[in-house]
């Protein structure tokens, strides 16, 4: 297929995606009206929107409070909180201060990388850097590699498997943050600690006149601990129409919660999609918005263990939440689609 | 509401707008014709709902501050105002954006939860999120906008050289990213 019919592929694809965006995006008149309402909209910059007195706004103020109370390091931190916006459990991570310190630095051709921190628990691995270019001129345009990650292998040589990857760079500096997360589900099983080789053959680094030059090689090698998780085995089938699908267990650990499923008719590589949510108290993933104080279960990834078994990952966790959820898979297949729901009950002790 | 067919500009209410002369009405019809049509877009060079709404929401602040300062200053078409500065809004650093979009959602959104998105626009917009910020924007005011690369390059305020690598990298990268069956022509 030539680029000329890709792109309109692509083009009426994200028309489509707009437009229902904007039709499922509310139109709450009285936001207009409150708009209309401002007295800043006169000139002034906008003031912060006022929260109720609740133990809500008690929170964000502490932790606004402590954010502006570290002083230098606010614009990393506001920037790591950026990349991980969309991410809750790697937000939640961060924010506890979970993982280890490791402010390793390495330059090349002017710039430096720095692996600042590491998680590693039963689900995930996650590592932070920070890309330091060598002026102003240029700027991080990404990891020279297939995957768009540094490639990570643990002791015994096995890489791990990269999933996701965020970074953002601050316009005033030029300085880049980003996450790369890979998964730990077989590194991390039955050990304390991982030990991992990082390895980057080279960073894109771009300037403003679209060119792009690799810089590099970097290695790595760190240890981080791994922390336990939280597993509810049910092995629990549920059949809609002929379809027979298996909840095995959930895992929640503090970065994420996995669902492992299996089914009659098996789940191929090539069409995984499953689209599926956690409810419960406080939480609902389907409408991927905050539901109260206890925030939400967003949908992550999906994708096919070894052995075969369809693994879904949520990036906000259950765990450490106590009470009873709701798994619920809408459909399975992304082409040809087979409406469930199958709904399978779980309780978090 | 089929959405098979249905591009975004199709969603635009007619935005036949009587001039007024009260700018606070005037802006109120604005809003209540284009908001949503804004936040998709919005969202979509943002990479995330929660921030596209605050950036739409910024955009009809910022035309009533003009609009009180001057008015009849957003003339027809107005879209293309609009466009312009969500894009300069999408294109700032997120942080102060991401922080009332999260004091907006802690507010109470529950009176108005937005509906599911389909799996298609799921994966669209988390892939969106993976670009760097300009070729996030460049992409979307290509493929969805229509823009040419002259136009992208004033609103972006960069080379049209610029502009054409980024399109072309990021067009590669959603592809990389979205898998070889979303590049396939489903009709």
């Amino acid at each position: 297929m030539n680029d000329y019919v890709y792109d309109e592929i692509l083009s009426r694809r994200l028309k489509r995606a707009t437009a229902q965006v904007a039709a499922t995006t509310p139109l709450n008149t009285e936001i207009a009206r409150s708009i209309a309402r401002r007295p800043n909209a006169a000139g002034m910059r906008p003031a912060p929107r006022r929260l109720g007195r609740s133990r809500i706004t008690i929170a964000v103020a502490v932790v606004v409070g402590l954010v502006l109370a570290a002083g230098t390091a606010y614009a990393g931190i506001t920037l790591l909180q950026s990349v991980t916006a969309s991410d809750p459990g790697a937000a939640a991570v961060y924010q506890q201060n979970l993982g280890e310190t490791l402010n390793l630095s390495q330059t090349r051709g002017g710039v430096t990388l720095t692996l600042e921190r590491a998680y590693a628990d039963v689900n995930r691995v996650m590592i932070t850097y920070q890309v330091r270019p060598a002026g102003t001129k240029s700027i991080f345009d990404g990891f020279a590699t297939s995957t768009g990650q540094p490639a990570v292998t643990d002791s015994r040589g096995q890489p791990l498997a990269g999933y996701d990857a965020f970074f953002q760079t601050d316009p005033q500096t030029n300085e880049s943050v980003g996450i790369v997360v890979y998964d730990a589900e077989i590194a991390a099983k039955s050990v304390q600690e991982l030990w991992l080789q990082v390895a980057v053959p080279g960073l894109y680094m771009g300037d403003r006149s679209g060119d792009q030059t690799t810089v590099g090689p970097f290695a790595f090698a760190l240890a981080v601990p791994v922390a336990s998780g939280q597993t509810i085995t049910l092995d629990r089938a549920v059949t809609v129409r002929g379809v027979a699908v298996t909840l095995d267990r959930v895992v929640a650990s503090a970065s994420e919660t996995r669902v492992y499923l299996r089914s009659s008719i098996g789940f191929v590589p090539v069409e995984p999609y499953l689209t599926a949510q956690i409810t419960g108290t406080g939480y609902d993933t389907r409408t991927a918005v905050i539901k109260g104080a206890a925030g939400l279960v967003a949908l992550g990834s999906t994708f096919q263990a070894p052995d075969g078994e369809e693994v879904v990952t949520f990036n906000d966790t259950i765990f450490g939440r106590h009470g009873n959820f709701t798994l619920t898979i809408d459909s399975i297949g992304a082409n040809e689609r087979i409406a469930g729901p199958w709904a399978f009950r779980f309780a978090a002790p | 509401m089929d959405l098979t067919a249905a591009p975004a500009i199709a969603l635009a209410k007619s935005a036949t707008l009587t001039v007024r002369c009260d700018p606070d009405e005037r802006v109120a019809a604005i809003y209540a014709a284009h908001y949503q049509q804004l936040a998709g877009l919005a969202t979509m060079l943002a990479g995330a709902r929660a921030i596209g709404e605050e950036i739409a929401q910024e955009t009809f602040v910022t035309a009533l501050r003009h609009e009180r300062r001057e008015p009849g200053y957003l003339t027809e078409p107005v879209w293309p105002w609009l466009r312009i500065t969500a894009v300069r809004l999408a294109g700032r650093n997120r942080q102060r954006l991401l922080r009332e979009a999260l004091t907006y959602r802690l507010r109470g959104a529950d009176e108005h939860t937005p509906a599911a998105w389909e799996v298609e626009t799921i994966d669209l917009v988390r892939a969106l999120q993976r670009l760097p910020r300009k070729m996030r924007l460049c992409v979307i005011l290509s493929h969805v906008e229509d823009q040419s690369t002259a136009s992208m390059a004033a609103m972006l305020g960069c080379s049209t050289q610029n502009v054409e690598a980024q399109l072309r990298k990021g067009r590669v990268r959603l592809r990389a990213l979205l898998g070889e069956h979303y590049n396939r022509n489903e009709d």
